[in-house]
């Protein structure tokens, strides 16, 4: 958020009727799931990012317009990326820092796949991993050198990432590979 | 911070940013300032000798540093220039009457000292926009609790959550800060 260089999506934008009854869907069913989670989508922000946060006191997840609009992210890769964000705040396991109250990263993926998208599914959204993968690795690849995904810059090696995102074995989380990373 | 891409440079200055006001290393800055023997009582606020938060981030070490690209002198040099000037802007940082950098400066002085021990750490995150920024306004710091209000009695974990219009630009660079007036040595405590 500060130093991020992921960049805007002024073009590739699916502001459809479409698009925009996928996202009330999303919506409405993270809101079914998580009632105490606020699903927020900033429509007039080009950046290309989603956000998990505390706001006096409420559990917020906001896309911003350029991922929510991107029309290389369809039905899988917004899933995966609100339930990515959901389990920022109720993923088991290690927290971003010690004082921090949110789950990191390779905890709040593991839910995903582990728990979050079984909830989901059963109120009617179901999650195809790969498929999600590969759009977010589309929409990654118009943002950034295909060099920079295999790199640690981003999300510690968006290879590692994918390869434990879709490992049959799904193992918990006892510490947080970034900071096994850069400790 | 909680990102479906995390910025490892975002997440090395947060963690950077946690563990220094977190314990053993917020009780080590603590005994610097504070008690008969502290060899720094002003560390974050010096009447009549103003002190200022890129100085103060410079003297604690907080600024990112990996991986590169870019380098981790270029990075510091981003950090200052967020700092010292997007924080200190007049127009765009204006919050309180001052500067975004000075409410987050004075918040730190309650938090760390004026609350020490019932403060027991403060953490930090930016986020987006959530519409609430006024237009011309880039950046508010969101502080929890209200140090400019009755505190809990109880032992409680402080927020400074920055709210964001926009990112550090790419490329931008400042020197790092200057000495202010009154520091005690070392420039950077051992803490």
């Amino acid at each position: 958020m500060l130093m991020s260089s992921l960049g805007t999506v002024a073009t590739q934008q699916d502001r459809s009727s479409e698009r925009h009854a996928l996202l009330r869907r999303l919506s409405e069913t993270a809101g079914k799931v998580f009632p105490t989670i606020e699903l927020r989508i900033q429509e007039d922000n080009a950046s290309f990012h989603a956000q998990a946060y505390v706001l006096d006191g409420r559990q917020v997840v906001t896309l911003l317009g350029g991922l929510a609009f991107h029309s290389r992210m369809q039905k899988d890769g917004l899933l995966f990326t609100v339930l990515h964000e959901i389990g920022h705040h109720v993923a088991p396991g290690p927290r971003i820092t010690q004082t921090n109250p949110l789950s990191c990263d390779c905890a709040a993926d593991r839910w995903t796949v582990a728990e979050g998208q079984r909830l989901f599914s059963s109120h009617g959204m179901a999650l195809d991993i790969r498929s999600a993968l590969n759009e977010i690795e589309l929409a990654l690849s118009d943002l950034m050198p295909a060099s920079d995904l295999k790199s640690e810059r981003w999300c510690f090696d968006w290879t590692r990432r994918k390869m434990a995102l879709t490992s049959a074995l799904v193992q918990p989380v006892v510490e947080c590979e970034f900071r096994k990373l850069h400790s | 911070m909680g990102g479906l891409i995390p910025n490892p440079h975002d997440q090395n200055v947060m963690q950077k940013l946690d563990a220094t006001f977190s314990d053993p290393h917020l009780r080590n800055l603590r005994n610097r300032i504070r008690g008969p023997a502290a060899p720094e009582p002003h560390f974050f606020s010096d009447p009549g000798n103003a002190r200022h938060l890129a100085r103060i981030s410079l003297r604690l070490r907080i600024h990112p540093n990996g991986p590169p690209p870019p380098t981790p002198a270029q990075l510091k040099a981003r950090w200052q220039y967020f700092l010292q000037t997007l924080l200190t802007d007049p127009v765009k940082a204006a919050q309180n009457g001052t500067t975004v950098a000075e409410v987050i400066r004075e918040a730190l002085q309650v938090f760390v000292v004026t609350d020490d021990p019932k403060c027991t750490a403060i953490t930090f995150c930016a986020i987006p926009d959530d519409g609430t920024l006024p237009t011309g306004i880039d950046y508010r710091a969101d502080i929890n609790p209200d140090p400019y209000q009755p505190r809990p009695a109880a032992p409680y974990v402080a927020s400074i959550q920055l709210m964001c219009r926009i990112e550090i630009p790419p490329g931008v660079s400042a020197p790092d800060a200057g000495p202010d007036n009154g520091e005690v040595p070392p420039v950077q405590p051992n803490i």
